[in-house]
C-alpha cells in the first residue's frame, strides 16, 4: 500500500517537472524580453539593471537550472509587474479565497448530488427520480455564468450581497452570507454530474443479488442502503469524481469573475493578460501541483473504500 | 381449473403433435447489431427531436447569414442595447449590432470548435488507444506511463501554456483543448481492445489463421465503434462547453470574431439592465448542449447490448 | 406430519411495458418440516418467482402477487403481515440461498460482519456472542480456519467457499423454512455435491423445511422427498421423487427424464431435447401451455386448459392424456403406454 502511494507521489513528480520544464523553456522562447514589455521604454542601463536583477543576463540552460534550485527551497519567483512582490505571497494571499469556494461548491455538489441521486434510485419512475433526471439534464446544459449572472441579477438587493467575498474576522453569518451565491452557481454543475452517475450506480448495485439477500435476512429499506449500498455505489464514483473535483478546486474562474472574488484563478488570468512570466509559471505549477494532487489523494481513496482495488495494487507490487 | 363444458367429443382427442412452424415462430427474426440499434435510436422520440434541432441549428449556422437582412457587423449607434423587437428579434448589443444574426456567426465557431475538436482527439485517442492496446507488453507500458503524466495536467493550464505562446484564438484554444481531451478516449479504447484481445471469438478467429488487418477491421473496429460514437457525441458538447467558459474569461475568441461564449461574456456585463443580451447566448448554448447530451444519451441506449429487447 | 407451508392459488405478475407478463399462474402446494421439497422446471417456468413470493421478495411495482393468493406460514396468512411482521419473518423464520454465490455477498463487507447481521437483527444478543456464533456457523458449514476467514472479504473465497457462506448466513437464526434457489447450478460438479450433502445435513439436524428450486433432476433424485414440476407459469405434474421417477404422468416431466443423461438410458447415442420455447406469459395460451411443444398434442389440448388428475394421495397431473376419453380414443390404460410404446 505504502509502495504504491509512493509511486504515485513519484509520477505526480514527474508530472510536475514536465510540466514546469515546457512551460519554461515556451516561455523563454517567445521574442522580447519584460524590460521591453512595458508601455515606456526604459533607459538601457535600467534595463541591463533589471536584467541582471531577474537573471536574464546569464544563459537559459543556467536561468533554468537556478529556476529548479529556487523551487526546490519554496522560491517560485518575483513578479515583473509588481517588483518586490513574490510569487509565494501573491498564492498565499489569493489562494484561500479559490480553495474555499472550490471546497464548498464540492461539498455542496457532492452532498446534494449524492442524496439526490440515491433518492432517485430508490424511488425510480416517482416525481424525485424525473427531478433528479431534469436537475442532471439541466445542470450539465446551462452553463455555470449563466447560474451566476441569473443569481447576481436576481438577488440584487435581498440579503446576499452579489459581489465579494468574505474576509477575514467575519462570523460564520456573515461568511455564509458572501459565499453563498458563488457556491450555489459553482455547486450546480457538481449536482448534476453527481446526481446522474450516483443514480445509475445505485440502480447497478440494487440489481445485484446480495441486496436480495440482505432484504431476506429481514433488514430494513433503510438499513439496506445504509449497509450494502451506499459503499458499493460510491466506489465507482470516486473515478468519476475525482478529476471534476480537482477541476472545480482549481477553476471557479468564472465564478470568480462574476462575483469579483479575490481568487487566484482571476489573478492568474490577469497575470496572462499582462504577461507577467514568472507568475504565470508560478500560479501553472501550482494549480497543476493542486490538480494532481487531488487526482492522487483520490486513488488512494478508492484503494481504501474498495478491498478489491486494495488487494489488485498490493498483488500488482509483489 | 378452467369450468368444463362436460362435453367433450373423441375429436377433440385427435392428435396434432408438434406444430413446427408454431413453435419456432417465438424466435425473433434475427437482425444485425446496427440495424437494431438504429431501429431503436428512432423509436427513441426524444433522441430524435435532438438530432432534428441539432441539424436545424446546424443549418441556421451557414445559412442564416444569407436569408437573414442584418449582416453580424452591422451597428446601429442610436439604438445600442435595444430590446427584441420586430425588426431585431433577439435585440441588439452595446455596440447596436443585431444579436439574432451575431448568434449565427457565433454559432458557426462555436461548432466548429466542438465538432473539430471531437474529431482530431477521436482520431488521437482511438489511433493512440488502439495501438496500445493491441501492442501491449512494453509498447503498452511506455505508451501509458505517456498517457498518465499528459492526463495530469489540467486543461485550463494547457490553455493558459498554449495562450501564452501562440496567442489568443481559436487555433491556440482547439491546440490546447485537442492535446488534453484524448487521453480519456485512449483509455477507453485501450480497455475495450484489451477486452476484445481476450475474446474467445477473437483468438478463434487468430487462432483459425485469420490476418491481423482482418481481425482489426472484422472484430476489433466494429465493437469498439459504438463506444467511439457515444464518447465522441459527449465530446462535442463538451468542447463547445469549454470553448464558452474560456471565451466567457476572455482567454478565448477574440474581436471581431465571435463565439457563444464570448457573447455570453459581453452580455454579462449589461445583464442588470439589458438581461436579453446574456439570455439569448446562453439559450444558444444551452440548446445545444441539451440536444447533443440527450442525443448521446439516446445513442448509449441504443448501442446497449444489455437492454437489447 | 403437518404442513409448515401451505400455499395456495398463487398468482404473480409483472407489469412491463410490453403488458402483464402473468409469470406465476395459481400455483399451490406445501412443505413440510424436515423434508425437501423440489421445484423444478426450466428457466422462465416461473420456479424463481414463486420461491421469491413465499419470502415477499417481489419487488412492487414492477410485480404484483394478486390478492386471492394465500401463502400460510406455521397456521397464519403471511400474505396479510405488515412490512415489520415481513421483517421479522425473513431470515429468522424462513431463510434463502441463491443461485450465484459470486454476486449474492456483499463485496466490501466482510464476511463474518455479512453473517452477524443476521443474528444481531434477530436475536438479542451482543456482539461477542453474534461473533461466536458466526463462527459456529462457518464450522457448520465446514469452512476451515473460520477465525481467520471471519475478517475476509469475499473475493478471497472460491465460488464453492462463498455458497457455504451463504448458506451459514441462510442458517444463522436456525429458519423453520430455508429455500435454495439453484444453489448449486454455478459450481464445479465436485463442488455440488458437497453442498447438496452439507444441505440434507442441515435439514436433518434441524428439521429444516428445504424447498430447493432446480432445473437439475440429479440434484432432485438424492435429496428431493416431493417434487413439483413446473412450467409456464403453472404446476404440470407433482408427486413424491419415486411417482415422478418411475411413473410421471404428463409429458414434459417424461421429456424432462428424457433430456437427463442416464448410464441406463437405452438411447445410448444421444439425448433426447424438448424443440421449441416456451410460451409468451404477457398473452399466455388459452389451453395447456406445453401443447405447442408437446409430441402428444391434440386438438383439445390447445382449446382447454386441462384439469389435474390424481393418482394417489401425493401423486397428481394436468394432462389431457389422462383424461378417460384420450384412454378410449388410443385404447390404453395409462399414459405410461403412450410414452413408451409412442401410441
Amino acid at each position: 500500500m505504502i509502495k504504491y502511494i509512493l509511486k504515485k507521489i513519484g509520477y505526480m513528480i514527474v508530472t510536475l517537472w514536465v510540466i514546469l520544464t515546457i512551460t519554461f523553456f515556451l516561455m523563454n522562447c517567445i521574442p522580447g524580453d519584460p524590460t521591453q514589455d512595458s508601455m515606456k521604454v526604459l533607459p538601457e542601463a535600467v534595463a541591463n539593471n533589471l536584467k541582471a536583477r531577474w537573471g536574464l543576463d546569464k544563459p537559459l540552460s543556467e536561468q533554468y537550472v537556478i529556476y529548479l534550485k529556487n523551487l526546490l527551497h519554496g522560491q517560485m519567483g518575483e513578479s515583473y509587474k509588481t517588483p518586490g512582490l513574490t510569487a509565494n505571497q501573491i498564492i498565499s494571499e489569493r489562494f484561500p479565497a479559490s480553495l474555499q469556494l472550490g471546497l464548498q461548491a464540492v461539498a455542496v455538489g457532492l452532498i446534494l448530488g449524492l442524496i439526490l441521486g440515491i433518492l432517485a434510485a430508490l424511488h425510480r419512475g416517482r416525481w424525485i427520480d424525473f427531478l433528479t433526471i431534469f436537475i442532471a439534464i439541466i445542470g450539465v446544459s446551462v452553463p455555470s455564468f449563466v447560474f451566476a449572472a441569473l443569481l447576481q441579477k436576481y438577488a440584487a438587493g435581498s440579503y446576499f450581497p452579489i459581489v465579494g467575498w468574505s474576509s477575514k474576522g467575519m462570523g460564520i453569518g456573515q461568511i455564509f452570507q458572501y459565499t453563498f451565491l458563488p457556491t450555489v452557481s459553482a455547486s450546480i454543475s457538481g449536482i448534476a454530474t453527481y446526481s446522474r452517475f450516483m443514480r445509475s450506480s445505485v440502480l447497478d448495485v440494487l440489481s445485484n443479488d446480495y441486496i436480495l439477500l440482505a432484504k431476506s435476512k429481514g433488514l430494513s429499506n433503510f438499513q439496506i442502503v445504509k449497509r450494502h449500498v451506499l459503499r458499493n455505489a460510491i466506489t465507482p464514483i470516486i473515478s468519476i469524481v475525482a478529476p471534476q473535483v480537482a477541476n472545480i478546486v482549481t477553476g471557479s474562474f468564472v465564478i470568480e469573475r462574476i462575483f469579483s472574488i479575490p481568487g487566484l484563478g482571476r489573478y492568474y488570468v490577469e497575470s496572462v493578460n499582462g504577461r507577467d512570466y514568472p507568475m504565470i509559471m508560478a500560479t501553472t505549477l501550482f494549480f497543476s501541483f493542486i490538480f494532481i494532487f487531488c487526482m492522487v489523494l483520490m486513488d488512494i481513496l478508492y484503494a481504501i473504500v474498495d478491498p478489491r482495488v486494495r488487494k489488485s495494487i498490493i498483488e500488482g507490487n509483489k | 381449473m378452467t369450468e368444463q363444458s362436460g362435453k367433450l367429443t373423441k375429436e377433440q382427442f385427435t392428435r396434432v403433435g408438434v406444430d413446427e412452424q408454431a413453435s419456432e415462430n417465438l424466435v425473433r427474426p434475427s437482425i444485425s447489431y446496427w440495424q437494431d440499434a438504429f431501429r431503436r435510436l428512432k423509436k427513441n422520440k426524444v433522441a430524435m427531436a435532438s438530432l432534428v434541432l441539432l441539424i436545424a441549428i446546424v443549418f441556421m449556422c451557414i445559412f442564416a447569414p444569407y436569408i437573414y437582412p442584418h449582416p453580424y457587423d452591422e451597428q446601429n449607434i442610436e439604438f445600442t442595447n435595444q430590446g427584441p423587437t420586430l425588426q431585431h428579434i433577439f435585440g441588439l448589443d452595446d455596440l447596436g449590432r443585431d444579436i439574432f444574426a451575431r448568434i449565427w456567426i457565433g454559432g458557426r465557431v462555436s461548432l466548429t470548435i466542438g465538432v473539430v475538436g471531437a474529431l482530431v482527439s477521436l482520431l488521437i485517442g482511438v489511433l493512440y488507444g488502439g495501438v496500445s492496446g493491441y501492442m501491449g507488453g512494453l509498447v503498452d507500458d511506455i505508451m501509458m506511463r505517456i498517457l498518465e503524466i499528459l492526463s495530469g495536467i489540467p486543461y485550463m493550464v494547457m490553455v493558459i501554456i498554449v495562450t501564452v505562446f501562440l496567442g489568443k484564438g481559436m487555433s491556440s484554444l482547439l491546440l490546447a483543448l485537442c492535446i488534453t481531451s484524448w487521453t480519456g478516449l485512449a483509455r477507453l479504447v485501450r480497455g475495450q481492445v484489451l477486452e476484445l484481445k481476450e475474446c474467445e471469438y477473437v483468438m478463434a478467429a487468430k487462432a483459425l489463421g485469420t490476418p491481423t488487418l482482418k481481425i482489426v477491421t472484422r472484430h476489433l473496429i466494429p465493437n469498439t465503434m459504438s463506444i467511439i460514437i457515444v464518447q465522441t457525441t459527449f465530446s462535442i458538447p463538451s468542447f463547445i462547453f469549454s470553448e464558452a467558459f474560456l471565451s466567457f474569461i476572455g482567454m478565448g475568441i477574440q474581436p471581431p470574431l465571435t463565439s457563444w461564449g464570448a457573447m455570453a461574456s459581453l452580455g454579462q456585463q449589461q445583464m442588470a439592465y439589458y438581461p436579453h443580451e446574456l439570455i439569448f447566448p446562453a439559450l444558444a448554448i444551452s440548446v445545444t448542449m441539451l440536444a447533443f447530451n440527450l442525443l448521446g444519451d439516446g445513442l448509449r441506449d441504443a448501442f446497449d447490448p444489455k437492454l437489447r429487447q | 406430519m403437518s404442513n409448515l407451508l401451505e400455499v395456495k392459488n398463487l398468482e404473480v405478475s409483472f407489469h412491463t411495458y410490453a403488458g402483464e407478463v402473468k409469470a406465476v399462474r395459481g400455483v399451490s402446494f406445501e412443505a413440510k418440516a424436515g423434508e425437501c421439497l423440489a421445484i423444478v422446471g426450466e428457466s422462465g417456468s416461473g420456479k424463481t418467482v414463486t420461491s421469491k413470493a413465499v419470502l415477499g421478495l417481489i419487488a412492487t411495482p414492477p410485480g404484483e402477487v394478486k390478492k386471492t393468493s394465500e401463502i400460510i406460514f406455521d397456521g397464519q396468512n403471511i400474505m396479510n403481515y405488515s412490512e415489520k411482521e415481513w421483517r421479522a419473518y425473513r431470515g429468522k423464520d424462513a431463510a434463502m440461498i441463491f443461485q450465484d454465490p459470486m454476486t449474492s455477498l456483499n463485496p466490501t463487507m466482510k464476511v463474518g460482519k455479512q453473517i452477524m447481521e443476521s443474528i444481531l437483527l434477530h436475536s438479542k444478543v451482543s456482539k461477542d456472542e453474534a461473533k461466536k456464533r458466526a463462527l459456529e456457523l462457518l464450522k457448520m458449514v465446514n469452512i476451515p480456519n473460520p477465525e481467520e476467514r471471519m475478517n475476509q472479504y469475499p473475493y478471497e473465497f472460491s465460488g464453492g467457499m462463498r455458497q457455504r457462506v451463504v448458506i451459514a448466513i441462510a442458517l444463522a437464526c436456525n429458519p423453520k423454512l430455508m429455500i435454495a434457489d439453484e444453489p448449486t447450478t454455478a459450481l464445479d460438479v465436485t463442488i455440488q455435491a458437497q453442498i447438496i450433502d452439507l444441505l440434507k445435513k442441515i435439514q436433518k439436524e434441524n428439521n429444516t423445511a428445504v424447498v430447493m428450486i432446480t432445473h437439475d433432476l440429479g440434484v432432485v433424485a438424492g435429496m428431493a422427498d416431493d417434487i413439483i414440476v413446473m412450467y409456464a407459469g403453472r404446476i404440470v405434474e407433482k408427486g413424491t421423487v419415486y411417482e415422478i421417477f418411475n411413473e410421471p404422468k404428463h409429458p414434459y416431466t417424461d421429456a424432462l427424464l428424457k433430456a437427463v443423461p442416464n448410464l441406463k438410458n437405452e438411447n445410448k447415442s444421444e439425448l433426447r431435447i424438448i424443440p421449441g420455447t416456451p410460451p409468451d406469459l404477457i398473452a399466455p395460451p388459452k389451453g395447456c401451455g406445453f401443447a405447442s411443444r408437446c409430441q402428444y398434442c391434440m386438438g383439445i389440448c390447445k382449446e382447454q386448459s386441462p384439469e389435474y388428475t390424481r393418482f394417489s394421495g401425493s401423486h397428481e397431473a394436468a394432462c389431457w392424456l389422462n383424461h378417460p376419453m384420450a384412454k378410449e380414443v388410443y385404447g390404453i390404460k395409462d399414459i405410461k403406454e403412450v410414452f413408451e410404446d409412442g401410441k
